[in-house]
């Protein structure tokens, strides 16, 4: 079965600098993906390009056998692909069910039928309660599952997860992750993240991407990319990859 | 060579136009606000020229620093009261504000003045200075010179004093100014003020060339637009470079086509910069 | 079904103005509420729900009405059909107009949109098919007698059109798209919407509502000029007129002409050039301290807590 997403030789250039270089990799359904990294590494271009933010310069980006470089946001969301902003951004003049009802439109027309769809969602997330509040008045935690909620409205099949735990305290993050734990519970085939925090990482991905200044540095099982003396230079610096010996 | 004397007369009410749209420059470098009664405030300079001239006896070319100075004033109180309220918000909210204080001030001159079209006239802007086959109407002439010296002081008061210093730094970078100690919200003021202060001041230049009454501002406004897009928004030297553009281009068109589609291609010029190239001639980033 | 009393009554009561109401200056007042209520809720559509702030549609105005004159002297065409005409017309400079300006954000936007409409103005004022300065005259609608009450008549279901409009637009699928392009069209994308689509749509209800309001209020008023349908002051005034009341709200558009058209007749009794610092000083007002307009006073806090105050004491 050919995966999901495949990224090969994706080349991004903004001026003189390489933003991802030569970066190729896949998503399989049911795979949980994370893509970690230093930070300037070209993780959040990555999501860009695919989403259709961004076009890349060289290089093709197939998900489901159909290639995304030049499509606009719009058009990769209608194919399936939902995505959220590491900065949470709800419409505030709006209420939560109606923020979420803005992604459940896309596939259901009419007010009913949007509605009643947004708060399956909402239920799933435990906002429903909170539906007929505006979404100015939701704290952070409950704003980044709105943001989750409303891409899952729209019928996602791949969901990019932009650093959705950043801000969060240990409690508020462990919440999130059992709930994205039971994704695919809602339709969603593949998850693919970008995520700082390695605790996250290390509970959610069945696979990890490291990536350092714009190339692809490793893959494969969180455990075995963790331990990597490549990727802990990456992050740490030479003198800790050596096992820690002194230099 | 009429078409010559065309490009002369064109250059120098480009000096003057300079002097309008670098005000408007300012005000958008420093507080990404776009000031849509600047015109208005060159009216009010204009009316306040007039006044001092018809019951003074002041020369508006005397009085020019005079009516610059009120017209500070008055852009610092407008900033204080009103403009202030804005910052930080939508384009939306401030562009409503701006278009709404612009009617006040010129409903409030109709109220006053009535809409009756009103001149000066001086015993210089009748005479014509020769310098080979072409014509120099000297009011043109003091005018032009007196903007022109208006935007070097200006341009060396950026670059050289220290107001000047934290201006530009405002301008440059709105989030950092205060770490280097700069005041914004009264740079803010000041920089609107300045603004408001070179419309009112162009205004006074261009009452002996010209009429005042309360919609005269409208045009100028939008030239001033033009102006700015074409340089750049923000660049103030990019403004002073338009405003002799556009006086150049306005002048060819009345030559060779009429004097009543020069408005048509100051529109026209102005749709075409924003779509082809927004950010202008000497502007840094497109909008 | 309480839902529509609202509307209903108000419909009832303006179906049936004419029978009450005698006064022709009276009526004509009513008629100006009518139009000024159709322009506002046309420019809501395209201001209100999606935020882009048209300075410009003035022009769509100026299109409905100059094509009734135009036709009827260069074509003998009724004024009915000069109206389709109109429509037509404004709805392709629309899509001309929207193409072209959509593409520039913020001030960018505003200043283009009032650039388009000024040519428009300045093409009128110097072509020699549409008069000049002199202007034209436009054909009444209906012979005389009580023409202008039939026109009056002919209004009202352009308002009731208006009206169906801003009620669908609200609650459905396009009215919630739009309010995403306004708040934010990066997220409006991320959710599978094409703003420029949607704000082409928008504009093109927008301009087909204020090109028939343009025309039938030269219909009544007959002498039509640049400098009275083609003027930056009317488009300003049609974005008072949503502000006022309520932007992105079906009724705001509706408040917001019969407060403001009522209070320019009562000003006018007492300052007779009044009326241009009256609408900037209550733009200015209503930016600072209303940006919701009238309808949402109930939200404002020292309402509520005067409301409380008067319930409890």
């Amino acid at each position: 079965m050919a995966p999901l997403l495949q990224l090969k030789h994706v080349v991004k250039r903004f001026g003189g600098l390489v933003a991802t270089h030569d970066v190729s990799f896949d998503v399989e359904e049911n795979e949980t993906v994370f893509i970690i990294g230093p930070n300037g590494a070209g993780k959040t271009t990555l999501f860009n390009l695919i989403s259709g933010y961004l076009t890349a310069d060289s290089g093709e980006i197939l998900y489901r056998g159909q290639n995304l470089v030049g499509m606009k946001p719009y058009q990769t969301t209608r194919l399936g692909i939902g995505r959220t902003f590491q900065i949470v951004k709800p419409l505030p003049s709006l209420t939560v069910r109606e923020n979420v009802m803005l992604g459940s439109f896309l596939h259901h027309h009419s007010w009913p039928e949007a509605s009643r769809k947004a708060d399956e969602v909402l239920d799933f997330f435990g906002l429903a309660r909170r539906a007929d509040q505006l979404a100015s008045g939701l704290p952070l935690a409950q704003r980044k599952l709105l943001e989750v909620a409303r891409a899952l409205a729209t019928g996602a099949k791949l969901l990019l997860l932009d650093e959705v735990m950043a801000g969060l305290n240990p409690t508020e993050s462990a919440e999130v992750v059992a709930l994205l734990k039971r994704l695919t519970g809602f339709g969603v085939s593949a998850v693919a993240g970008v995520e700082h925090i390695m605790r996250v990482v290390m509970a959610l991905a069945t696979r990890v991407v490291v990536m350092d200044q714009g190339a692809k540095l490793a893959e494969g099982p969180p455990q075995t990319v963790v331990h990597d003396p490549r990727v802990v230079e990456a992050y740490l610096g030479s003198k800790y990859s050596q096992g820690g010996a002194q230099r | 060579m009429a078409a010559l004397q065309a490009i002369l007369n064109g250059l120098l009410v480009g000096g003057i136009y300079a002097l309008i749209a670098m005000g408007m420059a300012l005000v958008f470098g420093v507080m990404r606000l776009v000031n849509f009664a600047h015109g208005a405030f060159l009216m009010v300079g204009m009316y306040l020229a007039y006044f001092g001239y018809t019951l003074f006896k002041l020369n508006p070319y005397w009085g020019f620093g005079l009516v610059g100075a009120a017209l500070f004033l008055l852009g610092m109180g407008v900033y204080w009261l009103l403009v202030r309220r804005v910052m930080g918000q939508s384009d939306f909210l401030q562009i409503l504000l701006t278009e709404g204080i612009a009617l006040c001030l010129i409903g409030g001159a109709q109220l006053l003045f009535t809409g009756d079209y009103r001149s000066i006239s001086l015993p210089l802007a009748d005479k014509t200075a020769n310098l080979g086959p072409l014509n120099f109407n000297v009011a043109y002439v003091v005018s032009f010179v007196i903007a022109l010296l208006a935007v070097t002081s200006m341009y060396l008061f950026m670059k050289y004093t220290e107001m000047g210093r934290a201006i530009r730094g405002v301008a440059q970078n709105r989030l950092v100014a205060p770490l280097m100690g700069i005041r914004v919200q009264w740079i803010s003021g000041v920089s609107f003020a300045f603004g408001v202060a070179c419309a009112g001041a162009a205004g006074a230049l261009l009452l002996p060339i010209f009429y005042v009454n309360p919609t005269i501002g409208g045009p100028y406004n939008l030239k001033s637009f033009v102006i700015v897009v074409l340089g750049g928004m923000g660049s103030v030297e990019g403004a002073a470079l338009g405003g002799l553009i556009l006086g150049v281009t306005e002048g060819l068109t009345a030559y060779y086509w009429s004097d009543s589609y020069t408005q048509v291609v100051d529109f026209v010029l102005f749709l075409a910069v924003l779509l082809l190239r927004p950010q202008g001639l000497l502007g840094k980033k497109a909008p | 079904m309480r839902r529509w009393l609202p509307a209903l009554v108000f419909f009832a009561l303006l179906v049936s103005l004419p029978l009450w109401l005698k006064d022709a200056y009276l009526q004509q007042i009513v008629f100006r509420v009518v139009i000024f209520a159709v322009l506002g809720i046309a420019w809501n559509l395209v201001g209100g729900y999606a935020g882009q702030l048209s300075l410009g549609h003035v022009a769509y105005f100026g299109i409905g009405a100059y094509s009734v004159a135009l036709f009827h002297e260069h074509f003998e065409l009724n004024p009915w059909l000069g109206t389709v005409l109109g429509v037509v017309l404004a709805c392709l400079a629309a899509l001309l107009i929207g193409s072209l300006t959509f593409r520039l954000r913020g001030p960018y936007f505003a200043l283009s949109t009032i650039a388009a409409a000024e040519i428009l103005r300045l093409l009128a004022l110097n072509l020699s098919f549409t008069h000049g300065a002199i202007g034209m005259i436009a054909p009444a609608f209906f012979a005389e007698p009580n023409g202008d009450t039939k026109t009056y008549y002919a209004a009202l279901p352009l308002l009731l059109l208006a009206f169906a409009v801003a009620t669908y637009t609200h609650r459905s699928r396009f009215g919630y798209y739009l309010r995403a392009i306004r708040e934010n069209e990066d997220t409006a994308m991320a959710v599978g919407v094409n703003p420029a689509v949607e704000k082409l749509k928008a504009l093109l209800l927008s301009a087909a509502l204020v090109a028939a309001a343009g025309a039938l209020y030269a219909g009544v008023f007959q002498f039509i000029g640049p400098d009275s349908v083609l003027t930056v002051d009317l488009s300003v005034q049609m974005a008072l007129i949503a502000m006022l009341g309520g932007v992105a709200t079906v009724w705001g558009p509706i408040i917001g002409a019969v407060v403001l058209t009522v209070a320019a007749e009562g000003l006018k009794a007492y300052l007779e050039r009044a009326h241009l610092f009256f609408y900037g000083l209550l733009l200015v007002l209503v930016v600072l301290f209303l940006p919701g307009g009238l309808v949402s006073i109930t939200k404002l806090r020292w309402f509520r807590r005067s409301a409380a105050r008067a319930q409890a004491g």
